[in-house]
């Protein structure tokens, strides 16, 4: 190989080393907690109920420019639901609802983010009780000082994953469709600085 | 013919049914009440619980309407008597007026403040009459409880007194209130 290739070689492979990280994902975003919030809208005998998820970690990497590179992850911690019920939220951590002793968490994740007339959807795998269904998440998102917010509303059916089945199907009693409300204040976390990804420069 | 008001000796018809209907419906809501508080968690337990409040805001409207026909109506007069039974039996019944609706009133209280909806054996939406309140949830759910055996209380005098009068003192205080002659 002569000199001058690999010189071309070394150049190239810079450029790659100093562009993957920048490339392979979008900008990395903090959930700022006191400010989101997680929650959902039920019908219980015909009247609404708001329930929030306290506890949950999202890993949001995200650029309107960058699409592929952009992913949705929250992992929402169960036990932390509160519907201003005492008696309610101790049914719905039970077997009948979310059996939070078996299945603790639910997962939500993007498998890919596309951009339509109306905004950015998400094709995301959503996981409750061990199972997986894949739904269309249309969200806003908000570009802000340091930030940005994400702001979302999707109507789920508890029945898809077996959220109060066998006798609590009847919807005269607690309502099939559950709207869920996303609110996320994010912070944009600075890119690590890796020395050995710097750009040798000549 | 049947009298629907009360007359000079005998409770009319109005008066006749809501009694007696009253006495039936307490008698379940108050067996329901104490049986669904064991009741494991569940289903069937929601159920109970729905049907015991439907029962039970029955009740409130049946003794606000006993309460507004109390006032339309004449009751008959009262036999003679010491006064100091004069004074008893006019204590005994407001006593039983007033518990009669404080214990639907701190149930469905309770049930409000516990942050619970309500539909009327799911037909009618009945509304909370505050948000969910923690500090009242656990009062109401006291008054709720202790009215009650307050009212069995009340209920056995009640009973006893009317007996007595039957028995002992051989008037018909308890003959113008049976359902018939
Ligand atoms: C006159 C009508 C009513 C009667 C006689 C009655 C009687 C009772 C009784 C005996 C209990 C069991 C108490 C215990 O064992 O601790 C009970 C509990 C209860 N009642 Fe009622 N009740 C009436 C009306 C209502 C109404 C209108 C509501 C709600 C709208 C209601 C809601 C409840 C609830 C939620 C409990 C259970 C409390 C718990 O689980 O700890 N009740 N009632």
């Amino acid at each position: 190989m002569g000199q001058w290739l690999r010189r071309v070689l070394i150049v190239w492979l810079s450029v790659v080393v100093w562009m993957l990280p920048a490339h392979a994902v979008a900008p990395l975003y903090r959930v700022m907690k006191s400010q989101s919030a997680l929650s959902f809208i039920g019908l219980q005998q015909g009247d609404k109920f708001t329930g929030v998820f306290k506890d949950f970690d999202a890993t949001i990497h995200y650029a309107a420019t960058d699409l592929p590179g952009s992913s949705l992850d929250v992992v929402i911690h169960l036990p932390s639901l509160d519907t201003r019920s005492l008696e309610r939220d101790q049914a719905l951590i039970s077997a009948e609802w979310f059996d939070v002793g078996r299945f603790p968490d639910a997962r939500f994740r993007t498998v890919a983010i596309r951009q339509t007339t109306s905004g950015p959807v998400g094709d995301a795998d959503l996981t409750i009780k061990g199972r997986t269904k894949r739904i269309a998440f249309p969200f806003v998102w908000k570009p802000t000082a340091g930030g940005a917010t994400l702001d979302a509303r999707v109507n789920l059916n508890r029945l898809d994953f077996g959220l109060g089945a066998g006798e609590w199907a009847d919807a005269g009693i607690i309502g099939h469709s559950v709207e869920v409300v996303v609110h996320l204040v994010l912070t944009a976390v600075p890119p690590v600085a890796v020395p050995a990804a710097q750009p040798t420069r000549r | 013919m049947m009298r629907l008001r009360s007359s000079i000796d005998r409770w009319g018809l109005v008066a006749r049914i809501l009694h007696w209907g009253m006495f039936l419906l307490f008698g379940v809501t108050v067996f329901i009440g104490f049986y669904m508080v064991d009741l494991p968690r569940g289903f069937a337990k929601y159920q109970v619980y729905s049907r015991h409040k439907s029962l039970g805001i029955t009740l409130l409207v049946l003794a606000v309407m006993r309460w507004l026909w109390r006032l339309i109506d004449t009751a008959p007069g009262r036999p003679v008597m010491p006064r100091w039974q004069s004074i008893m039996s006019s204590a005994m019944v407001a006593a039983l007026y007033v518990v009669m609706l404080v214990i639907p009133l701190s149930g469905w209280l309770y049930n409000s403040a516990a942050g619970f909806p309500l539909q009327w054996f799911g037909y009618i939406h009945w509304p909370a009459l505050l948000d969910a309140n923690p500090s009242i949830k656990v009062i109401a759910r006291q008054v709720h409880e202790a009215a009650v055996y307050i009212f069995m209380g009340l209920l056995l005098v009640h009973i006893a007194a009317a007996c007595k009068h039957h028995w002992v003192d051989r008037d018909d205080i308890m003959r113008r209130m049976l359902p018939f002659r």
